[in-house]
């Protein structure tokens, strides 16, 4: 049994969101109203966050691109009254959007702040249904959305490998942000196949993952200089 | 395209939802019940989920990366990189990947509009495509009999490729040098022709390069190709070349994203770029690191000479005399420690690049400061090398056709262009190319009746110009004003007849790699989606007008439509026995192992390309495009096209053009002049990337994250210094007005400690959640440079006030 | 703001309402033309994936568009009526558009390229004798629930995965 898990090299991420993008593109996040974003209401399942310090001319700013941890031990999951968020045996927490019921327990439980609640029906002007992606929901008002590592894609990608024939390849599976990345820098795979390129990564002298303290054990793993 | 975003934004209520649920049900799906409402889903209707991956190429910026649109049922749901174009490698940019918002934006319009009430009323009648392109015939026609050919001008966005051929060929052959620009410019092409007499922008070989010194380009933001800069940037060890990943280092008087991914940032004093260039310049010349053997034979200007004028002062003996370190450190602000270094590392490479942007370039002495920055690479040999500057060639397209003229046309062209460019401007005064700033004074200028139809293709200067208002009187005075935008903006509004083009995913078109890209690279857009029933592109009208004005200028555009056009132009291809249909990265380089070595073996295809000139262009078509992975090194006179032959240091061309007693590198000289009474901080405008050409609205996920600021969504803002913010008293986020001796606009202040205190970093191009324009480029004090005629972006001041 | 809300609240009202007496009326559905699948599957052998094209790869198998029937009905075949008005399409050219009969909810993402291709199901295991029908059935012969989904997976060894069909 695979355990997909994700290796983002900071020292080659150049901030262009390009990720993030490609996520909202890939996974029909929905945009909301100017005033709502200014509340924290936006969502972006990946998100490039920024820390800028000093002041100039010795000023520093780095980014980490933060999609869901998709932790081995989840606090999100334990909290769920309704099951509606899960661990899947090849370690993707799920969310299950029809299951939902919107207590919204697990967005307080998530020390990375990667779920989103949907505070409105999802807006999309007529014309722009048709660019929705069919593979995904169109999440309802109410429900908690996360980053699924595209799991979808997961799917097609197992079908297209048994409809060849042959076993699942690491290239079959990329989520939209590791495809968009034009500088590479973040890699996908299976965390336990030594073949997979994140599996000698996540041994690298430069990786560490985020708030490895709390024992939530993230499979989202950070190569950076500074620790 | 944003107001109509923006009103179904604002709009959402109880109808919509009501709505969707309706129409959900109506399809027939089950639709739950419980608390929370109907689920709604992405196609209302069933669909069989067919799905295609049709490789395009994307225009929304010059980097013109490589795409793939994955299509289902017809319907274009997402851009995904093209892996097999050579420049993006199957990278992509944000602006790239919301592509499909512009796609199905709910403000495109598909149908040509008559202007029906006075200009600037708003007021439309829709016409048929046949009655637009008959119009256009009709009047072009009439201006045409009436021998007036040269009274038509273009003003063309950026445009590049078959596009800018086609418009320039209509021109050539209807009769007008009327083609003016009005696009995104660095001056790169300015420092090449005074340096080198080469007519082309530089080529950089980031991909070779070890040491890259960027003075004020924004390489991962809103460069020529910020895909080209990204994968350079996180290019893994390549055996072959054996090169590390490059070190970039950034100079620059804004922190910018690129400055923040740099291993080392180098904050300067406002307009001392150049000071800082020829401070290292200084250590290279008196610690001897430059290649002294490239300059004896490959460069003049550097040692002191003396013709029949008279001694003149060698490029050596300028900064010798005038940029002792310290003296340096004092004006850029930079330690003496730090410029020695910097100099130290540049030389020692092994393979350093200096490049220069438009935070240098934009300004009043923007072409010296330029050739000052450019020196360096000359300094130590970094032309025409592997991981230098370098300059790429255009593909070898057969020409679209012959050009004949008829005795109309030739008086029209003899008239020249209606405004001479600037000695260095961009493609120089012979190709009738002009700034469209020039062209705006001389319609202003001349008697009535000198444009009597402007054509605006992709141009929106009531928006983009330095000064809107000479625009402004220049179209009151043109009868007939066209504009070919796909979308509403400032100057649709003054226009008589809107043709609106096809979105980029509905069209046929090349895109050639931008100048920035050393290799030839042509890619070919194609229709992802279909287009509205019946719409036409801006491309098939110009030659179904060429076609109906007959005659000379039907013979010299004699395609039926821009694919015919493209497929006839790769016959030029085909015929050059060079280059492939893109390949893999495997493939790329065996052909470009193989093309080194003198072999061309059919373009990659194991059995010599067979299957003719149709197999060809399939190949080109479903790979993507075609390109040439060869640089010839070794050929270094495609940098030496100078009257002399070599690398001109102290270029004669500048030097005439400057006053008797100055040199081209005189900067420490010049005092800076302070800041007026009354406007304290300098303006710094800057594009960002999710805008890089400025002055459209956003897609929606762009809006939400329009630069790298978690906490700016939607609303345009000036980043001030925290300390000066507070001294104004202005909160981080509060509303403000940026006023200049020429104007003002408002803003959302943010709070950046990268901004430096005298500094406001300016934005340029966003819009108001309501549509109103926030662009700093119209409080510009109207500064030029006299050698490139690019506006100056560097010497406004402004002061900041609570709206 | 407020008044954004009460709108929200108040669609939604409408939208459960709306929705609630539309589910009972989508249990029933009418084709344009009395289609015989035993007449096409049977007595002329006919292959499923002649008339639902995607069947083996798409996410729907798709319904047979009046160029598929053309390919037969251009002249009036036999004496039914139905074929009479088959002709009567081909021939005018009007558009002849099946309905969905089998539904899924929204969140539920099934490809028939999985369980058709891939693992080789015979259509009747999700459809019942739909083939054997000569008239067309106005409700589903099998009724399709989660339950039914998961007791063939149990049984044939397959994914039960939440995140597998819901996504």
């Amino acid at each position: 049994m695979p355990r997909w898990g994700m290796v983002i090299d900071l020292d080659r991420c150049t901030g262009c969101a390009a990720c993030e993008v490609a996520c909202k593109s890939e996974n029909n996040i929905a945009t909301v109203r100017p005033d709502q974003a200014d509340m924290g209401r936006a969502m972006s399942w990946m998100k490039v966050e920024t820390k800028i310090e000093g002041d100039f001319p010795d000023t520093r700013l780095s980014f980490a691109p933060r999609p869901c941890m998709q932790c081995d031990n989840p606090p999100c999951v334990k909290v769920c009254p309704v099951s509606a968020t899960y661990l899947s045996p090849e370690g993707i927490v799920g969310q299950i959007y029809p299951r939902c019921i919107g207590c919204r327990y697990c967005a307080n439980a998530c020390p990375y702040t990667a779920k989103y609640f949907n505070w409105f029906a999802p807006a999309w002007p007529d014309s722009e249904r048709a660019h929705l992606d069919p593979d995904v929901s169109v999440r309802p008002r109410g429900v908690m959305e996360k980053c699924t590592f595209c799991d979808h894609r997961l799917q097609q990608a197992k079908e297209n490998a048994r409809a060849a024939g042959r076993p699942l390849r690491e290239s079959d599976f990329q989520p939209a942000c590791a495809d968009a990345c034009p500088t590479r820098a973040i890699v996908f795979g299976d965390l336990d196949n030594p073949a997979h390129r994140v599996s000698t990564l996540k041994n690298d002298p430069r990786a560490t993952r985020l708030m490895e303290s709390l024992g939530t054990e993230p499979k989202v793993y950070y190569l950076t200089q500074k620790a | 395209m944003s107001f109509d975003r923006r009103q179904f934004l604002f709009a959402l209520g109880g109808g919509v939802v009501a709505g969707a649920g309706l129409s959900e049900i109506a399809a027939g799906l089950a639709a739950p019940t419980g608390l929370l409402g109907p689920v709604p889903v992405p196609h209302p209707a069933w669909a069989p989920g067919v799905e295609q991956r049709v490789a395009s190429a994307c225009l929304v910026c010059p980097s013109r990366c490589g795409i793939r649109g994955r299509i289902v049922d017809g319907r274009l749901v997402r851009i995904d990189g093209n892996p097999l174009h050579p420049l993006s490698q199957g990278g992509l940019c944000p602006r790239g990947a919301a592509g499909v918002q512009m796609q199905y934006s709910p403000g495109r319009l598909t149908a040509p509009l008559l202007r029906a009430g006075p200009r600037g009323a708003g007021r439309w009648r829709p016409l048929s495509w046949d009655g637009a392109v008959s119009l256009l015939v009709e009047r072009l026609g009439r201006l045409r009999a009436a021998g007036g050919p040269q009274a038509a001008a273009v003003l063309a966005g950026y445009c590049a490729g078959s596009m800018e051929d086609l418009w320039r060929q209509f021109l050539r052959a209807y009769g007008s040098a009327n083609y003016a620009a009005d696009a995104y410019a660095d001056g790169g092409d300015a420092v090449m022709a005074a340096m080198h007499g080469v007519a082309r922008r530089p080529a950089y070989d980031l991909d070779r390069a070890t040491l890259v010194l960027s003075f004020g380009a924004p390489l991962f933001e809103a460069w020529w190709s910020p895909v080209q800069a990204a994968v350079a940037y996180g290019r893994t060890e390549r055996i072959r070349e054996g090169a590390p990943r490059p070190r970039f280092v950034q100079v620059d008087t804004r922190f910018s994203r690129t400055a923040a991914r740099s291993s080392e940032w180098i904050g300067v004093r406002p307009r001392t770029h150049a000071i800082l260039a020829l401070g290292i310049a200084y250590v290279l010349i008196r610690e001897a690191l430059v290649d002294a053997d490239f300059l004896a034979a490959h460069v003049s200007g550097y040692e002191d000479w003396s013709d029949a004028a008279g001694g003149h002062e060698g490029y050596r003996t300028a900064v010798l005399r005038r940029y002792r370190t310290e003296e340096v450190s004092a004006a850029t602000g930079v330690s003496v420690e730090r410029i020695v270094g910097l100099a130290r590392a540049f030389a020692a490479g092994p393979r350093s690049l200096a490049i220069c942007g438009p935070d240098v370039t934009l300004a009043p002495d923007g072409l010296l400061a330029g050739l000052a920055v450019h020196s360096l690479n000359v300094l130590v040999g970094s032309v025409s090398r592997p991981g230098g500057v370098l300059v790429g060639e255009d593909p070898p397209l057969a020409p679209i056709a012959a050009v004949t003229l008829d005795d109309v046309a030739r008086r029209g062209l003899a008239h020249g262009p209606l405004a001479a460019g600037a000695p260095f401007g961009e493609g120089g005064g012979e190709t009738g190319a002009e700034r469209g700033a020039a062209l705006a004074e001389a319609i202003a200028a001349r008697s009535p009746g000198s444009v009597q139809a402007l054509l605006l293709y992709y141009a929106n200067p009531l928006a983009s110009a330095t000064r809107p208002e000479r625009w402004a009187a220049a179209l009151a005075r043109v009868p007939l004003v066209v504009s070919f935008s796909p979308f509403h903006d400032e100057t649709t509004r003054q226009a008589d007849l809107i043709i609106p083009d096809l979105l980029p995913y509905e069209r046929w078109q090349d895109a050639p790699a931008p100048a920035s890209y050393p290799y030839p690279a042509w890619a070919v857009v194609r229709p992802l989606v279909a287009p509205p029933t019946g719409a036409l592109g801006t491309a098939d009208v110009l030659l179904a007008v060429a076609n109906r004005l007959g005659g000379t200028v039907a013979a010299s555009l004699p395609h039926p439509d821009m694919h015919a056009l493209l497929k006839a132009r790769a016959r030029g291809l085909f015929a050059a026995r060079r280059g492939m249909p893109f390949g893999d990265a495997f493939a790329t380089e065996y052909q470009r192992q193989m093309e080194e070595r003198g072999w061309w073996l059919g373009g990659g295809a194991p059995a010599g390309g067979g299957g003719g000139f149709d197999a060809f262009w399939t190949r080109v078509v479903e790979s993507g495009g075609w390109a040439d992975p060869f640089y010839d090194y070794t050929d270094g006179g495609r940098m030496r096209r100078t009257p002399s032959g070599r690398i001109e240091l102290m270029p004669a061309d500048v030097r005439r053009r400057l006053q008797p007693d100055a040199g081209p590198y005189d900067f420490i000289a010049r005092a800076e002049p302070p800041a007026p009474a009354g406007y304290p901080l300098r303006l710094q405008p800057y594009r960002v990337s999710t805008l890089a050409s400025g002055t459209i609205g956003l897609e929606p996920w762009l809006a939400e994250r329009p630069a790298l600021f978690p906490d700016v969504y939607w609303v345009p803002w000036v980043e001030v210094n925290p300390a000066t913010a507070r001294s104004l008293g202005l909160e981080d986020g509060a509303p403000a007005w940026v006023t200049s001796a020429h104007g003002r606009y408002r803003a959302r202040v943010k709070h950046f400690p990268g901004a430096a205190r005298d500094v406001v970093n300016a934005p340029y191009g966003l819009r108001h959640p309501d549509g109103e324009l926030a662009n700093p480029l119209q409080l510009l004090d109207g500064a030029a440079d006299p050698l490139t005629g690019l506006s100056s972006w560097a010497t406004t001041f402004v002061h900041l006030e609570r709206a | 703001m407020r008044a954004w809300l009460t709108g929200g609240a108040a669609g939604i009202a409408i939208g459960i309402a709306v929705a609630v007496t539309a589910a009972r009326w989508a249990g029933a559905v009418t084709q344009p033309v009395a289609f015989d699948h035993r007449k096409h599957t049977q007595d002329l052998k006919l292959d499923c994936a002649l008339c639902h094209p995607n069947v083996a790869v798409g996410q729907h198998p798709g319904l047979p568009s009046v160029e598929i029937c053309a390919m037969c009905h251009q002249t009036r075949l036999g004496t039914s009526s139905a074929s009479a008005q088959v002709t009567g399409y081909v021939t005018s050219g009007r558009p002849l558009v099946f309905r969905k009969l089998f539904g899924l909810p929204p969140y539920v993402f099934f490809t028939h390229r999985r369980h058709v291709a891939i693992a080789k199901l015979p259509c009747a295991d999700c459809h019942g004798d739909i083939a054997l029908t000569t008239t067309p059935p106005r409700r589903p012969l099998v009724t399709i629930t989660m339950n039914f989904c998961l007791h063939c997976h149990l049984k044939m060894h397959q994914s039960t995965d939440c995140i597998a069909c819901h996504r």
